[in-house]
Protein backbone atom coordinates (compact mmCIF):
# COMPACT_ATOMS: atom_id res chain seq x y z
CA UNK A 1 0.00 0.00 0.00
CA UNK A 2 0.92 3.52 -1.01
CA UNK A 3 0.86 6.32 1.12
CA UNK A 4 0.10 10.04 -0.29
CA UNK A 5 0.04 12.64 2.32
CA UNK A 6 -1.81 16.20 0.92
CA UNK A 7 -0.10 19.29 2.21
CA UNK A 8 0.00 23.57 1.48
CA UNK A 9 2.07 25.21 4.69
CA UNK A 10 -0.85 27.54 3.84
CA UNK A 11 -3.97 27.17 4.98
CA UNK A 12 -7.22 27.66 2.77
CA UNK A 13 -5.87 27.00 -1.23
CA UNK A 14 -7.38 23.87 -1.56
CA UNK A 15 -5.68 20.97 0.33
CA UNK A 16 -9.10 18.83 1.32
CA UNK A 17 -10.77 19.88 -2.01
CA UNK A 18 -7.91 18.34 -4.12
CA UNK A 19 -7.95 15.22 -1.48
CA UNK A 20 -11.70 14.68 -2.25
CA UNK A 21 -11.18 14.86 -5.92
CA UNK A 22 -8.10 12.90 -5.96
CA UNK A 23 -10.41 10.10 -3.94
CA UNK A 24 -13.04 10.01 -5.86
CA UNK A 25 -10.71 9.85 -9.00
CA UNK A 26 -8.84 7.38 -8.02
CA UNK A 27 -11.55 5.07 -6.47
CA UNK A 28 -12.15 3.60 -9.73
CA UNK A 29 -8.57 2.86 -10.52
CA UNK A 30 -7.66 1.35 -7.37
CA UNK A 31 -9.08 0.58 -3.48
CA UNK A 32 -8.48 3.81 -1.83
CA UNK A 33 -8.52 4.87 1.90
CA UNK A 34 -8.68 8.25 2.72
CA UNK A 35 -7.30 10.04 6.71
CA UNK A 36 -8.25 13.42 8.01
CA UNK A 37 -5.04 14.50 9.82
CA UNK A 38 -6.08 17.90 10.11
CA UNK A 39 -7.56 17.24 13.56
CA UNK A 40 -7.71 21.16 14.46
CA UNK A 41 -10.40 22.00 11.80
CA UNK A 42 -11.22 18.75 10.02
CA UNK A 43 -13.21 18.79 7.21
CA UNK A 44 -12.18 16.41 4.37
CA UNK A 45 -15.85 14.61 4.93
CA UNK A 46 -17.69 17.76 3.84
CA UNK A 47 -15.45 18.20 0.59
CA UNK A 48 -15.98 14.49 0.05
CA UNK A 49 -19.84 14.51 1.01
CA UNK A 50 -18.86 11.38 3.67
CA UNK A 51 -21.47 10.26 6.06
CA UNK A 52 -20.59 9.61 9.94
CA UNK A 53 -20.47 5.62 10.07
CA UNK A 54 -18.41 5.54 14.13
CA UNK A 55 -16.67 7.18 16.07
CA UNK A 56 -15.00 7.06 19.61
CA UNK A 57 -12.62 9.10 22.44
CA UNK A 58 -9.35 8.62 22.35
CA UNK A 59 -6.12 9.44 24.70
CA UNK A 60 -3.40 10.65 22.55
CA UNK A 61 -2.47 13.23 25.31
CA UNK A 62 -0.61 13.13 28.44
CA UNK A 63 -0.53 15.86 31.81
CA UNK A 64 0.89 16.13 35.06
CA UNK A 65 -1.95 15.46 37.66
CA UNK A 66 -1.54 17.25 41.40
CA UNK A 67 -2.16 15.25 44.47
CA UNK A 68 -2.99 18.14 46.51
CA UNK A 69 -3.52 16.23 49.18
CA UNK A 70 0.70 15.50 48.90
CA UNK A 71 1.56 18.32 47.34
CA UNK A 72 3.46 20.58 50.26
CA UNK A 73 3.61 23.76 47.64
CA UNK A 74 6.90 24.25 47.26
CA UNK A 75 6.77 25.23 43.88
CA UNK A 76 9.89 22.78 42.57
CA UNK A 77 7.23 21.81 39.67
CA UNK A 78 7.04 24.70 38.43
CA UNK A 79 10.86 25.88 38.41
CA UNK A 80 11.24 22.34 36.30
CA UNK A 81 9.13 22.88 33.64
CA UNK A 82 9.98 24.42 30.70
CA UNK A 83 6.41 24.94 29.17
CA UNK A 84 5.89 27.78 31.49
CA UNK A 85 2.89 25.12 32.00
CA UNK A 86 2.73 25.21 35.75
CA UNK A 87 1.46 28.24 37.53
CA UNK A 88 -0.25 29.53 40.49
CA UNK A 89 1.79 31.38 43.67
CA UNK A 90 0.32 29.59 46.67
CA UNK A 91 -0.24 25.97 44.82
CA UNK A 92 1.00 25.08 41.51
CA UNK A 93 -1.77 24.35 38.96
CA UNK A 94 -1.01 22.74 35.81
CA UNK A 95 -2.30 24.48 32.31
CA UNK A 96 -3.89 21.68 30.19
CA UNK A 97 -2.90 23.08 27.36
CA UNK A 98 0.68 24.26 27.68
CA UNK A 99 1.41 20.97 29.40
CA UNK A 100 3.20 18.82 26.97
CA UNK A 101 2.96 15.04 29.45
CA UNK A 102 7.15 14.93 29.69
CA UNK A 103 6.95 14.48 33.21
CA UNK A 104 9.90 16.80 34.96
CA UNK A 105 7.69 17.78 37.52
CA UNK A 106 6.81 14.40 38.63
CA UNK A 107 10.31 13.69 39.06
CA UNK A 108 11.21 17.13 40.48
CA UNK A 109 8.58 16.75 43.09
CA UNK A 110 9.74 15.70 46.48
CA UNK A 111 6.43 14.38 47.79
CA UNK A 112 5.99 12.52 44.76
CA UNK A 113 2.85 14.26 44.55
CA UNK A 114 2.64 14.63 40.68
CA UNK A 115 1.96 11.45 37.97
CA UNK A 116 1.60 11.82 34.76
CA UNK A 117 -2.05 10.50 33.18
CA UNK A 118 -3.33 9.84 29.86
CA UNK A 119 -6.21 12.41 29.03
CA UNK A 120 -8.62 12.12 25.99
CA UNK A 121 -7.72 15.46 23.62
CA UNK A 122 -9.80 13.75 20.69
CA UNK A 123 -12.25 11.55 18.96
CA UNK A 124 -11.28 9.44 15.53
CA UNK A 125 -14.17 9.66 13.38
CA UNK A 126 -14.90 6.77 10.69
CA UNK A 127 -16.89 8.04 7.40
CA UNK A 128 -17.98 6.61 4.13
CA UNK A 129 -19.22 7.67 1.42
CA UNK A 130 -20.63 5.04 -1.61
CA UNK A 131 -17.55 2.63 -1.86
CA UNK A 132 -14.42 5.05 0.24
CA UNK A 133 -13.66 4.53 3.27
CA UNK A 134 -12.91 7.72 5.46
CA UNK A 135 -10.63 7.62 9.13
CA UNK A 136 -10.37 11.64 10.61
CA UNK A 137 -9.09 12.87 13.89
CA UNK A 138 -10.74 15.47 15.28
CA UNK A 139 -8.66 17.34 18.21
CA UNK A 140 -11.02 18.28 21.65
CA UNK A 141 -11.59 22.16 21.76
CA UNK A 142 -9.15 23.61 24.36
CA UNK A 143 -6.95 20.21 24.10
CA UNK A 144 -3.12 20.16 23.22
CA UNK A 145 -0.73 17.36 21.44
CA UNK A 146 -2.15 17.34 18.01
CA UNK A 147 0.95 15.66 16.45
CA UNK A 148 -0.29 12.51 19.01
CA UNK A 149 -3.39 12.74 17.58
CA UNK A 150 -2.36 13.42 13.88
CA UNK A 151 -0.07 9.68 14.63
CA UNK A 152 -2.92 8.00 15.78
CA UNK A 153 -5.32 8.61 12.80
CA UNK A 154 -3.03 7.65 10.90
CA UNK A 155 -2.46 4.50 12.92
CA UNK A 156 -6.32 3.46 12.58
CA UNK A 157 -6.48 4.49 8.74
CA UNK A 158 -3.94 1.91 8.39
CA UNK A 159 -5.03 -0.68 9.96
CA UNK A 160 -8.61 0.30 8.54
CA UNK A 161 -7.32 0.67 4.85
CA UNK A 162 -5.55 -2.88 5.45
CA UNK A 163 -8.78 -4.18 6.41
CA UNK A 164 -10.82 -3.50 2.62
CA UNK A 165 -7.13 -4.38 1.39
CA UNK A 166 -6.59 -0.41 -0.47
CA UNK A 167 -3.85 -0.23 -2.82
CA UNK A 168 -3.65 3.77 -1.91
CA UNK A 169 -4.08 5.09 1.35
CA UNK A 170 -4.91 9.45 0.67
CA UNK A 171 -4.27 11.41 3.72
CA UNK A 172 -5.64 14.89 3.66
CA UNK A 173 -2.43 17.11 5.92
CA UNK A 174 -2.82 19.98 8.19
CA UNK A 175 -1.55 23.52 7.38
CA UNK A 176 1.05 24.84 8.70
CA UNK A 177 4.68 23.05 9.25
CA UNK A 178 4.61 22.70 12.90
CA UNK A 179 4.28 19.16 14.93
CA UNK A 180 0.57 17.82 13.37
CA UNK A 181 2.50 18.11 10.16
CA UNK A 182 5.74 16.83 10.80
CA UNK A 183 3.38 13.47 12.20
CA UNK A 184 1.72 13.76 9.23
CA UNK A 185 4.23 13.41 6.43
CA UNK A 186 6.32 10.74 8.52
CA UNK A 187 6.16 7.54 6.86
CA UNK A 188 4.81 8.83 3.52
CA UNK A 189 5.67 7.36 0.00
CA UNK A 190 4.84 11.02 -1.74
CA UNK A 191 3.59 14.53 -0.67
CA UNK A 192 1.38 16.25 -2.87
CA UNK A 193 1.24 20.09 -2.27
CA UNK A 194 -0.62 22.70 -3.24
CA UNK A 195 -0.35 26.17 -3.73
CA UNK A 196 -1.59 28.91 -5.50
CA UNK A 197 0.14 32.07 -7.27
CA UNK A 198 -0.02 34.35 -4.46
CA UNK A 199 3.35 35.56 -2.32
CA UNK A 200 2.13 34.29 0.92
CA UNK A 201 1.01 31.09 -0.49
CA UNK A 202 4.56 30.52 -2.06
CA UNK A 203 6.10 31.25 0.86
CA UNK A 204 4.52 28.57 2.58
CA UNK A 205 5.24 26.27 0.51
CA UNK A 206 8.90 26.56 0.22
CA UNK A 207 8.68 26.00 4.24
CA UNK A 208 6.44 23.07 3.85
CA UNK A 209 9.14 21.77 1.28
CA UNK A 210 11.82 22.04 3.45
CA UNK A 211 10.16 20.07 6.06
CA UNK A 212 8.81 17.24 3.65
CA UNK A 213 12.80 17.23 2.21
CA UNK A 214 13.68 16.54 5.81
CA UNK A 215 11.72 13.45 5.59
CA UNK A 216 13.17 12.79 2.41
CA UNK A 217 9.90 12.04 1.34
CA UNK A 218 9.28 12.44 -2.84
CA UNK A 219 7.15 15.62 -3.36
CA UNK A 220 5.29 17.33 -6.31
CA UNK A 221 3.72 21.02 -6.53
CA UNK A 222 -0.34 21.49 -7.55
CA UNK A 223 -0.80 25.13 -8.41
CA UNK A 224 -4.52 26.01 -7.74
CA UNK A 225 -5.97 29.10 -8.76
CA UNK A 226 -3.33 29.25 -11.88
CA UNK A 227 -4.70 31.85 -13.72
CA UNK A 228 -5.05 34.38 -10.81
CA UNK A 229 -1.58 36.27 -11.61
CA UNK A 230 0.75 35.00 -14.34
CA UNK A 231 3.65 36.45 -12.75
CA UNK A 232 2.87 34.42 -9.19
CA UNK A 233 2.54 31.40 -12.01
CA UNK A 234 5.83 32.12 -13.24
CA UNK A 235 7.56 32.85 -9.58
CA UNK A 236 6.60 29.13 -8.66
CA UNK A 237 7.70 27.67 -11.66
CA UNK A 238 10.87 29.17 -11.09
CA UNK A 239 10.90 27.93 -7.59
CA UNK A 240 10.13 24.52 -8.96
CA UNK A 241 12.99 24.41 -11.40
CA UNK A 242 15.74 25.89 -8.74
CA UNK A 243 14.45 22.92 -6.12
CA UNK A 244 14.59 19.81 -8.40
CA UNK A 245 18.26 19.41 -8.41
CA UNK A 246 17.88 18.49 -5.15
CA UNK A 247 14.24 16.42 -5.34
CA UNK A 248 12.23 14.62 -7.05
CA UNK A 249 9.91 17.79 -7.57
CA UNK A 250 7.58 17.28 -10.26
CA UNK A 251 4.82 19.55 -11.06
CA UNK A 252 1.24 19.57 -12.47
CA UNK A 253 -0.64 22.81 -13.52
CA UNK A 254 -4.03 22.52 -12.32
CA UNK A 255 -6.65 25.06 -14.44
CA UNK B 1 22.28 14.57 31.32
CA UNK B 2 21.85 18.03 30.66
CA UNK B 3 19.46 20.37 29.27
CA UNK B 4 20.99 22.66 26.62
CA UNK B 5 19.07 25.48 24.87
CA UNK B 6 18.42 24.98 20.96
CA UNK B 7 17.57 27.32 18.33
CA UNK B 8 13.72 26.03 17.15
CA UNK B 9 13.11 29.56 15.30
CA UNK B 10 13.32 33.50 14.75
CA UNK B 11 11.65 36.53 15.88
CA UNK B 12 11.87 39.70 14.18
CA UNK B 13 10.81 43.43 14.32
CA UNK B 14 10.64 45.73 11.59
CA UNK B 15 8.91 48.78 11.08
CA UNK B 16 7.21 50.11 8.37
CA UNK B 17 5.57 53.46 8.73
CA UNK B 18 3.65 54.10 11.70
CA UNK B 19 3.59 50.79 12.03
CA UNK B 20 5.65 47.83 14.04
CA UNK B 21 5.57 44.56 12.89
CA UNK B 22 7.05 41.50 15.19
CA UNK B 23 7.14 38.29 13.07
CA UNK B 24 8.03 34.83 14.59
CA UNK B 25 9.07 32.09 12.49
CA UNK B 26 9.21 28.32 13.34
CA UNK B 27 12.56 26.86 11.72
CA UNK B 28 11.22 24.38 9.20
CA UNK B 29 11.73 20.50 10.99
CA UNK B 30 11.78 21.95 14.34
CA UNK B 31 8.38 21.18 16.46
CA UNK B 32 8.06 23.81 18.88
CA UNK B 33 5.96 26.85 17.40
CA UNK B 34 3.80 27.58 20.26
CA UNK B 35 7.22 28.73 22.00
CA UNK B 36 8.06 30.58 19.25
CA UNK B 37 4.91 32.50 19.70
CA UNK B 38 4.98 32.82 23.31
CA UNK B 39 8.81 34.57 22.93
CA UNK B 40 7.48 36.70 20.34
CA UNK B 41 4.69 37.40 22.18
CA UNK B 42 6.87 38.04 25.14
CA UNK B 43 9.18 40.09 23.21
CA UNK B 44 6.10 42.70 21.81
CA UNK B 45 4.54 43.07 25.01
CA UNK B 46 7.87 44.36 26.95
CA UNK B 47 7.40 47.36 24.34
CA UNK B 48 3.85 47.99 25.28
CA UNK B 49 4.41 50.95 26.29
CA UNK B 50 4.90 52.71 22.91
CA UNK B 51 1.93 51.27 21.35
CA UNK B 52 -2.08 51.71 21.51
CA UNK B 53 -3.27 48.51 20.06
CA UNK B 54 -1.56 45.08 19.42
CA UNK B 55 -3.12 43.00 16.44
CA UNK B 56 -2.32 39.45 16.49
CA UNK B 57 -2.63 37.28 13.39
CA UNK B 58 -2.52 33.60 14.50
CA UNK B 59 -2.27 30.55 12.72
CA UNK B 60 -5.56 28.69 11.13
CA UNK B 61 -6.90 26.11 13.47
CA UNK B 62 -7.92 25.36 17.55
CA UNK B 63 -4.88 23.61 18.44
CA UNK B 64 -1.81 25.50 21.41
CA UNK B 65 -0.43 27.80 18.35
CA UNK B 66 -3.99 29.49 18.20
CA UNK B 67 -4.40 29.07 22.14
CA UNK B 68 -1.09 30.78 22.57
CA UNK B 69 -1.70 33.42 20.34
CA UNK B 70 -5.09 34.36 22.05
CA UNK B 71 -3.89 34.35 25.57
CA UNK B 72 -4.68 37.74 27.35
CA UNK B 73 -6.78 38.91 24.13
CA UNK B 74 -9.17 41.77 24.56
CA UNK B 75 -11.46 41.04 21.37
CA UNK B 76 -11.32 38.45 18.81
CA UNK B 77 -12.24 38.53 15.16
CA UNK B 78 -13.04 35.41 13.56
CA UNK B 79 -12.45 35.48 10.01
CA UNK B 80 -15.13 33.03 7.97
CA UNK B 81 -16.87 32.21 4.75
CA UNK B 82 -20.20 31.16 3.82
CA UNK B 83 -19.20 27.97 2.70
CA UNK B 84 -20.24 24.41 4.86
CA UNK B 85 -16.44 24.30 5.71
CA UNK B 86 -16.07 28.40 6.38
CA UNK B 87 -19.40 27.50 8.81
CA UNK B 88 -17.44 24.13 10.37
CA UNK B 89 -14.47 25.82 11.21
CA UNK B 90 -16.02 29.15 12.73
CA UNK B 91 -18.17 26.97 15.26
CA UNK B 92 -14.83 25.30 16.28
CA UNK B 93 -13.02 28.76 16.85
CA UNK B 94 -16.54 30.32 18.49
CA UNK B 95 -16.46 27.09 20.79
CA UNK B 96 -12.81 27.91 21.74
CA UNK B 97 -13.30 31.57 22.14
CA UNK B 98 -16.40 30.17 24.92
CA UNK B 99 -13.95 27.87 26.37
CA UNK B 100 -11.59 31.06 26.89
CA UNK B 101 -14.14 33.85 27.89
CA UNK B 102 -13.20 35.93 25.12
CA UNK B 103 -15.35 38.12 23.11
CA UNK B 104 -15.03 38.69 19.83
CA UNK B 105 -17.09 39.29 16.43
CA UNK B 106 -17.11 37.34 13.35
CA UNK B 107 -16.27 38.78 9.72
CA UNK B 108 -17.56 37.28 6.01
CA UNK B 109 -15.19 36.85 3.64
CA UNK B 110 -16.05 36.06 0.31
CA UNK B 111 -20.03 36.77 0.68
CA UNK B 112 -21.13 36.14 -2.63
CA UNK B 113 -19.89 32.19 -1.92
CA UNK B 114 -23.25 31.37 -0.47
CA UNK B 115 -25.18 28.08 -0.83
CA UNK B 116 -25.76 27.71 2.82
CA UNK B 117 -25.87 31.40 3.39
CA UNK B 118 -27.67 31.09 6.60
CA UNK B 119 -25.37 29.06 8.69
CA UNK B 120 -22.71 31.48 9.64
CA UNK B 121 -25.19 33.96 10.50
CA UNK B 122 -26.94 31.53 13.07
CA UNK B 123 -23.76 30.45 14.46
CA UNK B 124 -22.73 34.48 15.05
CA UNK B 125 -26.23 34.41 17.20
CA UNK B 126 -26.43 31.17 18.77
CA UNK B 127 -22.71 32.05 20.23
CA UNK B 128 -23.66 35.59 20.80
CA UNK B 129 -20.40 37.02 18.93
CA UNK B 130 -22.06 39.55 16.20
CA UNK B 131 -21.31 39.55 12.77
CA UNK B 132 -19.56 43.14 12.45
CA UNK B 133 -18.19 43.48 8.68
CA UNK B 134 -19.02 41.45 5.27
CA UNK B 135 -16.56 41.31 2.09
CA UNK B 136 -17.75 40.72 -1.07
CA UNK B 137 -15.68 38.94 -3.76
CA UNK B 138 -13.67 42.16 -4.67
CA UNK B 139 -10.62 41.49 -7.87
CA UNK B 140 -9.12 44.01 -6.33
CA UNK B 141 -8.65 42.94 -3.62
CA UNK B 142 -6.80 39.94 -5.11
CA UNK B 143 -4.90 41.77 -7.45
CA UNK B 144 -3.31 43.86 -4.44
CA UNK B 145 -2.97 40.63 -2.62
CA UNK B 146 -0.91 38.71 -5.24
CA UNK B 147 1.48 42.13 -5.67
CA UNK B 148 1.41 42.41 -2.10
CA UNK B 149 0.60 45.41 -1.07
CA UNK B 150 -2.56 45.73 1.14
CA UNK B 151 -5.30 46.76 -0.41
CA UNK B 152 -6.17 49.95 1.61
CA UNK B 153 -2.95 51.00 0.39
CA UNK B 154 -3.21 50.49 -3.42
CA UNK B 155 -6.84 51.03 -4.06
CA UNK B 156 -8.36 52.66 -1.12
CA UNK B 157 -11.39 53.78 -2.63
CA UNK B 158 -12.27 50.17 -3.50
CA UNK B 159 -15.56 49.03 -1.82
CA UNK B 160 -13.53 46.38 0.36
CA UNK B 161 -10.85 49.03 1.59
CA UNK B 162 -14.00 51.12 2.78
CA UNK B 163 -15.58 47.89 4.79
CA UNK B 164 -12.06 47.58 6.27
CA UNK B 165 -12.27 51.57 7.31
CA UNK B 166 -15.72 50.99 8.70
CA UNK B 167 -13.90 48.02 11.07
CA UNK B 168 -10.99 49.93 11.93
CA UNK B 169 -13.65 52.61 13.65
CA UNK B 170 -15.06 50.25 15.22
CA UNK B 171 -11.95 48.51 16.40
CA UNK B 172 -10.78 51.81 17.88
CA UNK B 173 -14.48 52.96 18.81
CA UNK B 174 -14.27 49.42 21.21
CA UNK B 175 -10.62 49.25 22.23
CA UNK B 176 -9.11 52.39 22.06
CA UNK B 177 -10.78 55.42 22.38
Amino acid sequence: MKEIVILSGKGGVGKSVLTAALGWQLAGKARVALADTDVDAPNLHLTLGAQLQSGHEIKASEKALIDYGKCSACLQCQETCKFSAIIGNEKPLVLPYSCEGCGACAIACPEQAITIASVTNGRINLFSAETLIMVGGELQIGESNSGMLVDAVKEEARLKAEEIGAEILLIDGPPGIGCPVIAAVQGADFAVTVTEPTPAALHDLARVIQVIHHFQVPVGIVINRADLYAAGKKAICRYAEITTFRSWLKFLVMK
Amino acid sequence: LARTPKIVGRTYRSNLGEMTLFTGELSPTAEESARVIRLLKARAFRQAADFDLFIVDTSPGTHCNVIFALEGADHVLAITELSPLGAHDLELILSLLETFSLPGWVVINRAEISGTADQVPALAVSHDTPVKATFPLDNLLVKSYVEATPVVRMFPQSHCSLIFSALAHSVVEKLVA
